[in-house]
């Protein structure tokens, strides 16, 4: 029995604001428990929320990204239950008017044609505090740092039909929210979180099944996984001509399996109303328009004009803009060096190595376009070599002084000087008899070979085109 | 002179000259509130040192020269306004041991113009406009209605004790006025309510009661002003800031609604046709007005107070504040923990506020609730479009019906909650009168409370000033 498989997913992205949505307690990470607090966010007696504007300035923008219809005017509404986590006993959400609406994201499908995800609704709410198991062993402690953080949830319609359509869309979120720095979007430190409904249905059946949510995982990988493993298990019920519960299944990364969470038999009664103590957002067309135009050029936009622009390979252009900040970095390099293939090499090559092994991002690197297009201009005038300045980039890199510093102090200036480097020809070929003998014979390959040794001689400082000239011009000089 | 003798103006005066200092005032007053309390239960904390800490910081301030609008002016706060350093049961054993970690914003701009809070005033169970019943499990306090409700009891009690409390159904303005004092209810927005603990975000706002008008004015202006940290204030931005009225009867129109006359009790009813035939023989304008939609509106407004209340209520799980049970079942623990602290007022709304907004009974009641607050807002305004000022009663029977149920208390309200969903502001005033202004027009009501001052004379015989 073939069967279609409906997926739906539900994100939540945490906006990097400075502060909460609805006080002014500080939105970053801190280690110590319960530290950035205030009675807003803990729901004290008496604390009034107040809207935090550029949260909602990065709700739009996210919205715009998604190609969202904006409302100019929408409400905060309370959801109301009951959970350790949630100081007021309800959330501030946005039910019955969210801020971006009607949206979509364009994805490949299986088949590698372009498909169209349509996005629901993207709206603004704030996050819960998180449960803690306590050391000893009897309970769960709270701790309410994240309690208030501005959140947007993004989502989408059951257009999905694949794991693989699935966990190509979270990538392409992930892209494009990050473009527009809306959030940055890290599965693995919880500034994005998924959540996904799945069904099965009769092939060709226009009646959809009943659906599971499938919670806790937390990587795109996981998603992929869970949807694979639970498309069997709906499968298998299926088959045997059974019916699926409708429920919440946690997904538990080492077993590969899922366990069933709590009985979604009726969807929880959230007893939504608009929050009294709020005003509604307002938009105005300007503000909207604005964002709109603020909006940065995308990744596939901005590949695109490398490629046509710069005359880059299309393989390049995609390398440096699979990140916001790669290629930002790559075309502040190109005011210091104007010459984009070989910046691109250098970054895409050398740099990328040294950022692996670090352990670093580009974004804050020390070895800046600067410094870059410093090290560059040293090749090109010939001051140093492409070898040395392999090594350049290492120290500079490493020590964080510029290129022509370390150049400077480690004397690794390129020696070009002719009367300079006649002596040390001299020398070698002088200490190669055989060598010489050989290539006089015919074995021009030889000279190779020599002008390593002069290099070696120079500890590779020597202007190896120079070198190879004079080698050239006195052995055979010599020869006659 | 007594210290309970002078008005809030006449003291400050005397104590920013250093005729007398604020310490030594406010121990006089304290003491007199001691005895006070001792008769009628009407303080929930009375504050000793700490009303002498302040006390003591005002004569510093006006030694060194500064001049204080409230300089030692006795303030006595409701026990749902935070304040740091005295404890803020309200009224539940939920919040028996709370001590708020802030200052409500409004005390804080009294305090900051000179005033010493000397304590915190009994309410009902969490700030609610609580009934006379039977003590349940968790409120803290039995009292008769409109002694549910104690400052204006203080107010009346000492003429220069101002008092700040809330207002949601009106209830307050009323007590005020069978005390024999005023009661104001500024515009949503005028004051901030940071620091207040409400329960129905649309109608609980600040509300004073002072003996006499000066009082109130002064009173009114020291809170008055933008709070970030409570958004509504911003509209203050648009409006003036000086307080200044105008006393020229012939200025104003006021509106009467004779149909009134039919439902009000006798004595109430009589008065109120003097106060029309006095209010012309100043000279106002007067104009009869109807407006039939109160008792819809008492229906609505309590509909979405009970449904605010229940979420806003949500927050008191235990987990924070106030846990009582034990249990290793969270659900268990809730439930236990909310049915062992919350009084009887508290449960009924939450229960039946949950009741009203759950997704079968949204539509029936919240909803069609929120359609009869637009249209009280746009009747209202109509009506103060034909004049400056409404002039309306304040309760129905002269005397409340000790032992009423909550029904029929409820219907008592029905010419003021109405008046507090159209967010409009109302000056209470001695003899059972609410006179409504348009909003940000609190001066109006004002200019004409003064000019009615020699309302004692028409309903002298109805208040028992300083008695309840």
């Amino acid at each position: 029995m073939a069967y279609e498989i409906v997926i739906g997913l539900e994100v939540h992205v945490e906006l990097q604001t400075a502060s909460k949505l609805f006080c002014s307690c500080p939105n970053s990470f801190v280690s110590e428990a319960n530290k950035h607090t205030c009675p807003v966010c803990l729901g004290f007696p008496g604390a009034l929320p107040r809207l935090n504007r550029e949260a909602v300035k990065r709700a739009l923008t996210a919205s715009l990204a998604l190609n969202c219809q904006i409302a100019l005017t929408s409400y905060f509404d309370r959801k109301n239950y009951f959970y350790p986590d949630m100081p007021k006993g309800y959330q501030i959400s946005q039910f019955f008017e969210p801020i971006g609406r009607y949206g979509h994201l364009d994805i490949e499908d299986d088949r590698g044609d372009l498909k169209r995800i349509r996005i629901g609704r993207v709206h603004m709410e704030e996050d819960a505090g998180k449960l803690v198991h306590s050391p000893s062993g009897d309970g769960a402690m709270v701790d309410y740092n994240r309690a208030g953080v501005p959140l947007v949830e993004i989502v989408t319609e059951p257009d999905l039909c694949s794991p693989g359509e699935a966990r190509r869309y979270l990538e392409k979120l992930k892209a494009v929210l990050q473009y527009a720095r809306v959030s940055d979007c890290k599965m693995e430190e919880g500034s994005l979180r998924c959540d996904a409904n799945i069904s099965l249905r009769p092939a060709g059946s226009k009646v959809l099944g009943n659906k599971t949510e499938l919670k806790n995982m937390n990587s795109f990988k996981a998603v992929e996984q869970s949807l694979e493993h639970e498309i069997k298990r709906q499968r298998k019920i299926l088959d045997n001509n059974e019916q699926v519960l409708s429920q919440t299944l946690r997904w538990n990364e080492e077993s590969g399996t899922t366990i069933a969470m709590r009985g979604k038999l009726q969807a929880q009664d959230y007893r939504c109303f608009t929050d009294p103590e709020l005003t509604p957002v307002c938009l105005t067309d300007e503000e909207v328009e604005r964002a709109k135009t603020a909006l940065p050029e995308m990744a596939e936009e901005r590949a695109l004009r490398f490629v046509k622009e710069l005359g880059l390979p299309v393989y390049d252009a995609g390398v440096l803009t699979a990140t916001r900040d790669l290629a930002d970095y790559f075309e502040s390099c190109l005011k210091h060096f104007n010459n984009p293939k070989t910046v691109s090499n250098w970054v895409m090559g050398e740099l990328t190595a040294l950022l692996n092994s670090a352990g670093q991002e580009i974004k804050g690197c020390r070895f800046s376009p600067k410094f870059m297009g410093e090290l560059l201009e040293m090749i090109d005038e010939k001051v140093i070599s492409g070898k040395i300045a392999k090594d350049v980039l290492d120290k500079s890199f490493k020590s964080g002084k510029a290129p022509h510093e370390v150049v400077k102090d480690e004397g690794l200036l390129q020696i070009s000087d002719q009367s300079e480097l006649e002596t040390l020809v001299k020398k070698v070929i002088a200490g190669n008899p055989d060598s010489v003998e050989s290539y006089r014979g015919g074995k021009k390959k030889v000279i190779g070979f020599l002008v390593g040794q002069v290099m070696q001689e120079t500890k590779g400082k020597a202007n190896p085109q120079v070198v190879n000239e004079l080698l050239v011009k006195i052995i055979e000089e010599n020869g006659k | 002179m007594k210290a309970t003798e002078l008005n809030a103006l006449k003291a400050a005066e005397a104590i920013n000259n250093q005729e007398v200092s604020a310490t030594s005032f406010v121990e006089e007053i304290i003491d007199y509130c001691k005895e006070l309390d001792n008769k009628k239960k009407i303080f929930s904390h009375l504050a000793d040192e700490k009303a002498l800490e302040q006390a003591a910081a005002v004569d510093q301030k006006v030694q060194g020269g500064f001049n204080l609008p409230l300089a030692g002016v006795p303030l006595v706060i409701a026990d749902n306004y935070a304040f740091k350093g005295m404890p803020a049961a309200i009224a539940s054993r939920t919040l028996q041991n709370y001590h708020p970690p802030f200052s409500a914003a409004a005390v804080e701009k009294l305090t900051g113009a000179g005033a010493v809070v000397i304590g915190k005033t009994i309410v009902g169970d969490m700030g609610l406009d609580t009934v006379a019943e039977k003590d349940k499990e968790g409120s803290l306090f039995k009292a008769p209605l409109y002694l549910a409700k104690g400052g204006a009891a203080a107010a009346a009690a000492g003429g220069c004790i101002l008092s700040l409390e809330s207002d949601s159904s009106g209830i307050t303005r009323q007590t005020a006025s069978r005390n024999g004092v005023f009661g104001l209810r500024p515009t949503p927005g005028r004051v901030s309510r940071f620091g207040l603990n409400l329960c129905c975000g649309s109608f609980d706002y600040p509300g004073f009661a002072a003996a006499h008008l000066g009082d109130l004015a002064v009173l009114l202006q020291a809170s008055t002003g933008y709070d970030e940290r409570d958004v509504m204030t911003a509209a203050n931005r648009i409006q003036r800031d000086k307080f200044v009225y105008d006393n020229n009867p012939s200025r104003l129109k006021i509106g009467f609604f004779p149909s009134y006359l039919d439902f009000l009790d006798a004595e109430v009813a009589d008065t109120y046709e003097k106060m029309h035939l006095l209010c012309r023989k100043i000279g106002f304008k007067t104009v009869d007005l109807k407006l039939g939609i109160l008792q819809e509106s008492l229906r609505a407004f309590y509909v979405i107070s009970y449904a605010e209340t229940s979420s806003t209520l949500s927050r008191f799980d235990g987990i924070r504040f106030g846990s009582a049970a034990e249990s290793d079942d969270l659900e268990e623990y809730y439930f236990k923990t909310r049915r062992l602290t919350f009084g009887s007022e508290a449960c009924r709304r939450s229960i039946i506020g949950t009741y009203l907004l759950s997704d079968e009974n949204y539509g029936r009641y919240y909803k069609k609730a929120l359609k009869v607050l637009n249209n009280t807002r746009r009747l209202f305004a109509e009506m103060l479009d034909k004049c400056d000022l409404l002039l309306m009663p304040l309760y129905k029977s002269a005397s409340p019906i000790a032992g009423a149920d909550f029904i029929q208390t409820y219907e008592e309200n029905c010419l003021t909650a109405p008046v507090n969903m159209a967010g409009l502001p109302s000056l209470a005033f001695p003899g059972g009168f609410q006179v409504i202004a348009e909003p940000f027009g609190e001066e109006k009501l004002l200019a004409l409370a003064e000019n009615l001052s020699i309302v004692e004379e028409v309903t002298g015989s109805n208040s028992e000033k300083g008695e309840v």
